[in-house]
């Protein structure tokens, strides 16, 4: 090989730094991605040839009853079992703390039995205040959209279809407000379930669950709407039906939950930026890879126009992302696509040119139109927690200092001693055990607050290292300082999972908990992230995606943006 | 009427009630994970947990405990703090709750590539790779008790591991409920103002 060869082959491309994609900022513009855990499991249940049929239908004449879907896969079945309610609309309310819903399901694994029904019937609409058993994967519940479920039920029974309009501004016609599994409520732990292989990504029981869900909604109007008048009720347009996502309301509880998974964090950032990483490294790309990119771009403006918000900062982003993609699209007609490395300079540009929620759709994008190189990666996802759980406590002192050094720099840019870095503090509610974020400096409970803030805990363990010698093992300093276990767990973990912490402040008074929400919703799945204040959100799910006769389709994968024609 | 509860659900309310007793968040994790080990193998766990707590909470918390707590001690094993080199034993006159000891035994069987033995009053136990090996006895008692801790050379033990299945626990409300007031030490009351503006979800959610 000559120098000059050497020299034309440019150095690969890298993953992008944990310090430049795990703040708080970068993570609170995170777009779905074909990783997404929605994607994967509709693309398991094409791949596998599984079928969602209705099993059950008992509802009475307003919709209130039970009813049963069966998903049958090629060793296993699984049933979301259903109960519709009447629910007075006073009582109606997202928070974990209400304890009535329009609509409340369960998982089943396998197919219930007349007894299963029975005992489900008794304690599932309880939700919390109820138990299920192991047979039960997932214990989830719905409240109506006003607006949109009355419209749809009114418009189906007089033998005409919804208004679009209405429909775009909301995006379903039920939303969960939780979705519990592993273990909660007595439920299935995922230990007892995650060999399966339609287990092994994460969340596949409730996406799922959430999945039939929407089905049920449909099938739920129609039959209301054919009730009130079956003269004349029609059926939902399948274009429309496919329009409606389940919503969501997603609350504080899910940010505690990254910062207490550090090895599960680890491995989806890992996912994803592998993901964008292996694209970025392709050296060329086809006309027809440039044509589906620029499709995939028209379709993403489309999407961002159907995405509505009254949140101001929202609303201003969304604006802006809106541009960017005008700005994208006409780059592409003008310079169209390098010749060398084209999606690495794309994605250059965009990092240089656009605003950080349009770079980040655009690494979304890019990793969209690459099932081949990407898909493999679901595989990495699977963490095993339990192993990296005992600390080595015979290594030396010096080694802990040295993943301080490398890890943990980040946690030196905040100054605590400033009110308005410390100033919140999260904690559990005894009130349902709901997860809340206090006032440091104004309310109670503080000394009962979750050990989550890690840049402060590191920072305490930093001043607690010093004086002590290098070549000390690390059990001598835990012996010492128990109060450290906690904090040196997570370091040590740090070694083999680069990506484990979120690397910002998260007991800031500026700190916005819907930026750690986001994160995680994106990695399911969702959509149309919708801020109701700084902690928490509305999204939308599996909007888009095929119904469920129509999972086999040669585009049932392909429903991340919406289509570009009325399909 | 006892019920079921999930491991996961084991894991955290023990881990809670720690916390709730006094110990350190570090500290109550690994009893979490050793309260799941034992129950995996079908071994008492809520009434050693029980019989730990309540001596820390009637002594004002973990650090005055009458007879030595097996999570702290279990962790010195394990750490490597305190070294047992195999053909060597020693003897803990007065060990709180010994079940708990034995998930920490099996840590340092294995990060030493030993055979760590523990045996007190009819129960007698070794701990060989991830395994346990041996006889328990039902009784559970409140008192502390004299643990004779061995460690030998790795061998596979004569008779056979005890199984590691179990996939729920089963526990009596009165127990469950015991733990569950130790955990909510570790939550915060609620009061207007929290119910109100720390979770979000707003005053109407209809849309």
């Amino acid at each position: 090989m000559t120098s000059t060869a050497r020299e034309t082959s440019p150095s690969p491309v890298a993953l992008r730094s944990p310090d430049s994609v795990a703040s708080l900022a970068v993570m609170g513009a995170s777009h779905p991605h074909r990783l997404s855990f929605m994607r994967i499991l509709l693309r398991r249940l094409r791949r596998e040839g599984w079928t969602i049929s209705r099993t059950v239908w008992d509802l009475d004449d307003e919709g209130y009853g039970t009813a049963v879907y069966t998903a049958k896969g090629p060793e296993r079945s699984y049933s979301l079992v259903a109960f519709s309610h009447y629910l007075d609309p006073a009582l109606r309310s997202d928070r974990v703390i209400a304890t009535a819903w329009d609509a409340t399901f369960t998982l089943f694994d396998g197919v219930p039995s007349a007894d299963d029904l029975a005992r489900l019937r008794a304690n599932v609409p309880l939700q919390e205040a109820g138990r299920v058993s192991e047979k039960e994967l997932s214990v989830s519940r719905t409240n109506r959209s006003v607006r949109v479920f009355d419209h749809v039920v009114d418009r189906l029974a007089s033998g005409v279809q919804p208004d679009k309009a209405l429909i775009a501004e909301v995006g379903y016609l039920m939303r969960t407000t939780a979705v519990y599994g592993s273990g909660k409520l007595g439920a299935a732990d995922y230990d007892a379930i995650g060999d399966r292989p339609e287990f092994h990504a994460p969340y596949q029981g409730e996406m799922l669950s959430v999945y039939m869900t929407r089905q049920f909604n449909i099938d739920l109007v129609e039959h209301i709407a054919a009730r009130r008048a079956p003269a004349t009720a029609v059926k939902l347009d399948p274009a429309i039906a496919r329009s409606f996502g389940v919503g969501n309301s997603t609350g504080l509880g899910m940010a505690p939950y990254l910062v207490n998974h550090p090895g599960l964090l680890n491995a989806w950032y890992t996912v994803r930026e592998t993901a964008l990483m292996r694209v970025r490294n392709l050296a060329s790309a086809s006309p027809q890879d440039e044509a589906a990119f620029r499709s995939l771009v028209a379709r993403a403006i489309r999407g961002v126009a159907d995405w509505r918000t009254d949140d101001a900062v929202q609303l201003g982003r969304i604006a802006t992302l809106g541009e960017d993609l005008h700005r994208l699209a006409a780059h592409l007609a003008t310079a169209g696509l390098a010749a060398v490395r084209p999606w690495d300079a794309i994605y250059l540009w965009a990092d240089a040119e656009l605003s950080l929620e349009a770079r980040e759709l655009v690494a979304s994008l890019l990793i969209e139109g690459h099932a081949a190189i990407v898909d493999d990666l679901e595989a990495l996802y699977r963490t095993d927690e339990r192993s990296r759980f005992r600390i080595d406590a015979s290594r030396p002192l010096a080694d802990l200092a040295a993943l301080l050094d490398g890890n943990y720099q980040w946690t030196e840019r905040f100054d605590f001693s400033d009110r308005a870095q410390s100033a919140r503090f999260w904690y559990t509610s005894e009130e349902k055990l709901e997860p809340r974020l206090g006032e440091r400096f104004e309310e109670e409970g503080a000394e009962r607050e979750q050990p989550i803030a890690v840049a402060r805990d590191v920072q305490a363990l930093r001043k607690d290292l010093r004086g002590w010698s290098t070549g000390e093992p690390v059990a001598a300093f835990l012996m010492k300082h128990p109060e450290h276990r906690h904090t040196v767990r997570r370091v040590m973990l740090s070694e083999t999972a680069p990506y484990a912490e979120i690397r910002d402040n998260i007991i800031s008074a500026a700190m916005r908990p819907i930026d750690i929400l986001r994160f995680k919703l994106a990695f399911f799945g969702a959509t149309r992230f919708d801020p109701r204040s700084d902690r928490w959100l509305r999204i939308t799910m599996f909007q888009h995606a095929p119904l469920i006769g129509e999972i086999a389709s040669p585009e049932a994968d392909d429903w991340f943006l919406p289509p570009l024609d009325g399909r | 009427m006892s019920f079921s509860v999930s491991l996961n659900e084991t894991e955290f309310m023990v881990r809670k009630a720690f916390r709730g007793a006094g110990y350190h968040w570090g500290e109550a994790e690994e009893a979490g994970k050793a309260a799941v080990w034992l129950a995996r193998r079908g071994l008492p766990v809520l009434a050693p947990v029980l019989a730990l707590l309540r001596n820390a909470a009637a002594q004002e918390g973990p650090n005055n405990t009458t007879g030595a707590c097996p999570v702290r001690t279990g962790l010195m094993l394990a750490d490597g703090a305190m070294r047992l080199p195999a053909g060597e034993s020693t003897v803990i006159p007065a060990l709180r709750a010994p079940q708990l000891l034995l998930p920490f035994l099996a840590d340092c069987a294995a990060i030493n590539s030993l055979n760590m033995s523990a045996q007190w009053t009819g129960n007698d136990f070794i701990l060989h790779g991830g395994d346990l090996h041996g006889e328990a006895s039902d009784a559970a008692g409140e008192e502390p008790v004299r643990v004779v801790i061995a460690a030998a050379p790795a061998a596979r033990p004569a008779a056979a591991p005890m199984a590691a299945g179990r996939r729920s626990l089963t526990v009596e409300p009165d127990q469950w409920d015991a733990l569950g007031r130790f955990a909510a030490e570790t939550y915060v009351p609620a009061s207007t103002r929290s119910r109100l503006a720390g979770a979000g979800a707003g005053v109407t959610d209809n849309d």
